[in-house]
């Protein structure tokens, strides 16, 4: 191959990358918007919350939603008074969930819930086809009906990989352990699940997510804005404060 | 004629041909391998034409000793397209022959998809669009380097 074809082939290779690169970064910039039923919480162009840790400054990208994402929501914890809510959708088989639950959780409690300033809210959302995430968080509802839902929260996180592979009779077996482990009646729960209790509770809370446009997991939705993907202490601090995305 | 082949380090004009076309296939693969790491880490959102991206994505599979698959394919796949326009202009890399190491490291990329797409059917119960058109492409970059390893 001579030089000069070889030029021009490395420069529509270039050409390939830097297309490439603009899609990407299209694709990132694109409002996320609710296909289910054509109203979509999701008001404007994406924002970018800029912050700083010790690692130097920090930028999110943040949705602007209309609405009360907390609306409906089952388990909650803070005060109902407080004067901001914190939303989260959230997956018991998605990693960057169970790293915020068993990493950031503990001290984003201790820092706003405990305090008074934060009314923290999750939300399930399994996605298409995971049924038995799904049926995880029609446990976790049956454990809150024995008023013990964020311990047995905790312990779905905790086993999530052992799990991820039952389904049916095994998986409700696995999920009854669960409860008798952390003390819950499970016979009761049991019974719950079988009957289907909280089958139709989870649904609501896979169609408000696709109300505000939640598209992944983890999300947080904090004062009028949706952040996807996992936050660290440092971004819900921002983010909580009276900093605004610009 | 053997001995002129070995000493040879220019490719043939189809050797060159197949080699650009593979170079093309890895550079996409590569850009989708880059694209899922974005979305790996939530920088980017998981745009996926199908359903199955986001399930994939966020199960225990995607992380290979707590690195994201996608990082794995962003370095291999551009370890070869370097390798593919290398072998534009010559037929050996460092002294080695470039056809055998072509051929192998497109055999190794397609077997590496077999584990990866039995645990998208079979465990995970779910198929990314993004990994399957990357396989596809994967099986392309063999193809054209099966027929690009000799003259």
């Amino acid at each position: 191959m001579n030089t000069q074809a070889r030029n021009l082939f490395l420069g529509l290779l270039a050409l390939i990358a830097i297309a490439g690169v603009f899609a990407i970064v299209f694709i990132t910039r694109a409002p996320t918007t609710s296909a289910a039923n054509g109203t979509s919480a999701v008001t404007g162009p994406p924002k970018t919350l800029t912050f700083t840790t010790a690692a130097g400054a920090q930028k999110l990208e943040a949705l602007p939603i209309s609405g009360d994402p907390s609306a409906g929501g089952r388990f909650t914890v803070g005060k109902a008074d407080a004067p901001i809510v914190v939303t989260e959708w959230a997956n018991y088989q998605c990693i960057h969930c169970k790293n915020f639950s068993e990493q950031t959780f503990a001290q984003f409690q201790t820092e706003f819930v405990d305090t008074g300033k934060v009314r923290f809210v999750y939300r399930d959302l399994p996605f298409t086809g995971q049924d038995n995430v799904h049926r995880a968080s029609e446990a976790a509802a049956c454990a809150a009906d024995q008023n013990r839902y964020w311990e047995y929260h905790s312990a779905l996180y905790r086993a999530s990989a052992d799990w991820a592979n039952l389904s049916g009779g095994g998986l409700d077996i696995q999920l009854t352990q669960y409860a008798t482990d952390i003390g819950l009646d499970g016979a009761a729960l049991r019974s719950c699940l079988n009957d289907n209790r909280h089958v139709k509770a989870v649904d609501d809370d896979i169609a408000a997510a696709r109300k505000f446009g939640v598209t992944g997991t983890p999300a947080f939705l904090v004062n009028g804005f949706k952040y996807e993907g996992e936050m660290k202490i440092e971004a819900l601090r921002a983010a909580t404060s009276g900093a605004r995305p610009e | 004629m053997v001995s002129s082949l070995l000493v040879n380090s220019a490719p043939s004009s189809r050797q060159a041909t197949v080699r650009m076309i593979a170079a093309v296939l890895a550079l996409v693969a590569a850009l989708i391998a880059f694209y899922l790491l974005l979305a790996h880490f939530a920088i980017a959102p998981l745009v996926c034409p199908t359903t199955g991206c986001e399930k994939v994505q966020t199960s225990q599979y995607s992380l290979f000793f707590g690195v994201p698959v996608s990082a794995f394919g962003l370095a291999f796949y551009s370890v070869l397209v370097a390798l593919q326009v290398t072998g534009l202009s010559a037929n050996r890399v460092f002294g080695w022959r470039l056809e055998p190491i072509l051929v192998a490291l497109s055999v190794v990329g397609v077997l590496t998809y077999a584990p990866l797409t039995y645990l998208e059917l079979y465990v995970i119960h779910a198929v990314c669009f993004w990994c399957v058109t990357s396989s596809l492409l994967m099986i392309g970059v063999l193809l054209a380097n099966w027929v690009g390893r000799r003259p």
